[in-house]
């Protein structure tokens, strides 16, 4: 069985991993074509050189980082792989595949204590100064001439209504403002707007399903004259400069808004068992990115944790695609059932990981009794969190819930959050299915506008 | 085999044990325990392990996650390359 | 929390527990120090972490030599790692004027035991052969300059004082100070007051504040200064460097990461802890223009700190006017923390009425109202 499913691809090209050629296509991340080679091992951990690679796949955690053409510490998986590009892993000899250093985690079972460590002996704390240096740093200085990396002039950008996330509440969000006339400008993080509607199965919002919801949602924006800006990342708010800065491939851009909607969705957690950062080990919704994006699977033997909506999805996706799926419903009850081949093992926790540098077993425990199932990934579905950072410089005012996945902002009827001229909508406003993100959307968005342009009266 | 240690922060290598004797040493409050155990400190700067961290400092201290609050998150939410930021004001 | 104490600290950060150490190692363990929030809220945990013997002025100068001497013995003191690397400290000069001010400077610090030398812009290439010379006419290098880890300094003083017995009290604000017949005789907090026999003022950037509670007027002012780190590398440079155009501070960690800051003419004084898109434009274009293999690593945090600013840029230490057991430990104007061992000690020594080792006339409050023209010292950097 193949890791990569039938489908129309880009122009074939190839690249090197620590000298070896990886087959990719245009299009690709690097991330995407060397899990499709079967390259799982990706890094090694700071410490203890324990094996890692892909986890988010969304450019959040930093698992899968490698040098690319002399430029270190790259996120694999937002890098487009290039023909041609020297791709190399860092910080493990002779490679992150086989690290000679990955001793230190069988040298230091439970952790290594650096901070007590040979204190109170004069040689072997000088010597452990200058070892911790040089294993501390995670790449090599750039290689690249200075010629090659001019600085990049920082954008100016404005907008009656600025939208940060294109998932379902802020598309939706952006839709309402554009209606209502507001110039609108959509930040997507990821290469492709959607979120969670791009591989919903479900009705929703009157659409058979997600794509089709979303098919509808992209053709309003475009009607509406919504500028989307993929691949973009907001990465700060400062409020000295009342100024939200993005970042793209090409440089910074600063934005100024009559109103911004924060529509930031949410981190995906690990699961907090033994070894739970084998390469193998993903976040649910970043497993089907990869399959839905660049057709590959994250798996053929899957266990996926957590009987959540986005647990089900991933059982229907990558059940489609032909792997084999055990659900783990990690005391949730389903909303719906999944797909028959699914094999479901009701009232089970995971309980640890297990594999030399991937997952090759997952065990699965209740009450005391525990099963060892053959996996080669783990998708971790039942635990995500608001991504908190912007709603933090910006002075929301949030409130924790555990069951909504921890801080998350507390807005009005309209979805201000009433600071500033901010609204959120969606997980960072504690939304927790895709219907509420929606409408909870719109509403932002048309508050937006109204604010933005009252604004400018 | 890798050691089965619970890893609470992938980037600097934080195992839940480290994280429980650290508290039990007294770095009880999130931003203590954060600069003692280094967890939110590396290139993602927190964006799966503060979740985890405060859960176990919860457990421990008998404390509500609400209470233990969040630690503070700076600018840039993405590692930024300074030639992005070097260019002279006029350019733009 | 106790309600009378022979000592009682104002400030959590690394003069408050190292005073608060030297007492307890000293056998004096009724300590109790008050930190307002958590510890290494304030500058001691906010700094960049650079030890330096490098300064202007003998005032300086001594403390931070002998400092230096301290951090070098404090981990198997601790029994607890402060990963302090002496890779020295470069300081670039640009113009003649400059380079004039830095002779001066090297006489002085030679003739105090602190071997730094003046160097030409080819040492300078040796010493760190990442740096673009470009403009540079000559500078200093002082090999025992170097870089600690702030956290671990404050961790270890903060085990140890547990240990000892002394109280660290967090998120407890002190609200106000009573005194009576020429002396502090009670400390005011959130959590309810202490009588104390002595107070020591180490509240930091917040020490003007505290002492205006017990009538004391200190000239301090708090100035937000920022600073930005990049990701973590293998060693490629073992000074840190200084830009003496722009003030710029550039070293690399124990944990490989590039640390920098650089100061802002602009900025007002104030408690200020925001950080700002300016700040890393500015950085960003002095740092890639001091060492250009840089545009190509990452920025991953920026954050900012106050410094403790008098008008002489000297530490205020020793008794208040009128007042002799209410003691200052403050105003070190951006180097506190390199100067701490020391103005810890001699802080100590006056609870424990010892003689400092120190002639403490040019650091005293009492300074500021005296006819002498002030002379700041000219090596604030960042």
């Amino acid at each position: 069985m193949v890791e990569r499913i039938e489908r129309t691809r880009g122009k074939p090209i190839r690249f090197t991993f620590d000298g070896r050629a990886i087959e990719a296509h245009e299009g690709e991340t690097l991330a995407a074509a060397l899990h499709a080679a079967r390259v799982k091992v990706l890094s090694r951990s700071l410490r203890y050189h324990r094996p890692r690679g892909l986890f988010c796949n969304a450019g959040a955690c930093a698992n899968c980082v490698v040098r690319v053409d002399g430029r270190p510490s790259v996120r694999a998986c937002l890098e487009p792989a290039r023909a041609g590009a020297v791709v190399e892993s860092q910080n493990a000899w002779p490679s992150a595949a086989t690290d000679v250093f990955g001793l230190l985690d069988r040298a230091y079972p439970r952790y290594l204590d650096y901070h007590t460590q040979f204190a109170r002996f004069p040689v072997a704390r000088d010597v452990q100064k200058i070892v911790v240096r040089r294993m501390a740093g995670r790449g090599e200085l750039p290689s690249i001439p200075a010629e090659a990396t001019p600085a990049v002039p920082v954008r100016e950008g404005t907008a009656d209504v600025l939208v940060v996330g294109a998932g379902p509440a802020g598309l939706a969000a952006a839709v309402a403002a554009a209606a209502a006339g507001a110039r609108t400008v959509l930040l997507e993080s990821s290469p492709r707007a959607g979120g969670r509607l791009r591989t919903w199965t479900r009705a929703v919002a009157g659409a058979p399903d997600g794509p089709a919801a979303l098919a509808d949602l992209l053709d309003r924006a475009g009607r509406h004259r919504v500028e989307i800006r993929t691949s973009t990342e907001a990465v700060a708010w400062y409020a000295e400069e009342s100024r939200l800065v993005s970042m793209d491939a090409e440089g910074l851009a600063a934005w100024r808004a009559g109103a911004i909607v924060l529509a930031t969705g949410s981190y995906e957690n690990p699961p907090l068992v033994p070894s739970n950062d084998l390469p193998g080990v993903f976040g649910a919704r970043g497993a089907i990115a990869l399959l839905a994006d660049h057709g590959v699977l994250p798996g053929k033997r899957v266990v996926v944790a957590g009987a959540t909506p986005d647990g089900l999805v991933a059982c229907e996706a990558l059940v489609a695609a032909g792997a084999d799926v055990t659900l783990v419903d990690e005391g949730v009850k389903p909303a719906w059932d999944p797909p028959a081949r699914v094999v479901r093992l009701e009232g089970r926790r995971v309980a640890a990981v297990l594999g030399a540098t991937q997952v090759e077993a997952v065990e699965v425990e209740r009450a005391g009794v525990v099963e060892r199932l053959d996996a080669d990934a783990l998708l971790a579905a039942h635990d995500a969190t608001p991504r908190p950072e912007l709603l933090q410089q910006t002075g929301a005012p949030v409130a924790f819930d555990a069951a909504k996945g921890g801080f998350h902002a507390v807005v009005d009827g309209t979805g201000w959050t009433g600071v500033g001229a901010f609204h959120a909508a969606g997980a960072a406003a504690g939304s927790r299915n895709v219907e509420t993100s929606l409408a909870e959307g719109a509403r932002a968005g048309a508050a937006a506008a109204r604010r933005a342009m009252e604004a400018t009266r | 085999m890798t050691t089965p240690k619970r890893i609470v922060c992938a980037c600097e290598d934080v195992t839940e044990d480290e994280l429980r004797d650290a508290v039990l040493d007294g770095f009880a409050d999130l931003e203590s325990l954060k600069r003692y155990t280094g967890f939110a400190t590396g290139p993602c700067q927190g964006k799966s392990c503060v979740v985890l961290a405060r859960r176990i400092l919860a457990e421990m201290t008998g404390e509500d996650e609400a209470a233990l609050g969040a630690i503070t998150y700076r600018p840039p939410t993405r590692p930024i390359p300074l030639r992005f930021l070097a260019a002279e004001e006029d350019d733009a | 929390m106790k309600r009378g104490a022979s000592v009682v600290v104002i400030g959590g950060g690394v003069n408050g527990l190292g005073v608060a150490y030297h007492l307890a190692k000293a056998g004096v363990t009724d300590v109790v120090v008050l930190e307002r929030k958590y510890v290494l809220y304030g500058a001691s945990g906010r700094n960049g972490g650079g030890v330096r013997a490098q300064w202007g002025t003998p005032d300086n100068l001594v403390l931070a030599r002998d400092s230096i001497r301290a951090f070098k013995a404090l981990a198997p003191e601790l029994g607890f790692n402060v990963w302090f690397r002496q890779g020295g400290y470069l300081f670039l000069a640009y113009d003649e004027r400059t380079v004039e001010t830095l002779k001066r400077n090297v006489a002085v610090q030679n003739a105090h035991g602190v071997r730094s030398r003046l160097v030409t812009p080819e040492d300078a290439h040796v010493l760190a052969p990442v740096v673009n010379l470009d403009g540079v006419v000559g500078g200093t290098f002082s090999p025992s300059d170097g870089i600690i880890f702030p956290w671990s300094v404050v961790q270890g003083y903060w085990k140890a004082c547990r240990k000892m017995g002394v109280d660290v009290e967090t998120f407890t604000e002190v609200t106000g100070l009573v005194a009576k017949g020429g002396r502090v005789v009670e400390v005011e907090t959130s959590r309810g007051p202490i009588r104390a026999d002595w107070v020591i003022n180490a509240a930091g950037s917040w020490s003007r504040d505290v002492a205006a509670m017990a009538g004391v007027a200190l000239p301090n002012v708090p100035v937000r200064h920022e600073i930005v780190v990049m990701e973590a590398l293998k060693p490629f440079l073992d000074p840190m460097v200084v830009d003496l155009r722009n003030g710029l501070y550039l070293n690399q960690d124990m944990r490989g990461e590039v640390i920098a800051g650089i100061g802002h003419k602009g900025e007002r004084p104030g408690i200020n802890f925001g950080s700002s898109f300016r700040f890393m434009r500015d950085i960003a274009r002095a740092i890639v223009d001091l060492v250009p293999t840089l545009a190509d690593v990452k920025a991953f945090r920026q954050w900012a700190g106050t410094y403790d600013v008098t008008p002489d840029n000297k530490p205020v230490l020793g008794p208040s006017p009128g007042l002799d057991n209410f003691l200052q430990l403050n105003g070190a104007s951006g180097h506190g923390f390199m100067i701490s061992p020391v103005t810890t000690r001699i802080t100590a020594d006056l609870v424990l009425g010892r003689k400092p080792a120190y002639d403490l006339e040019p650091y005293l409050l009492d300074r500021f109202s005296k006819p002498i023209p002030i002379e700041p010292d000219a090596m604030v950097i960042g």
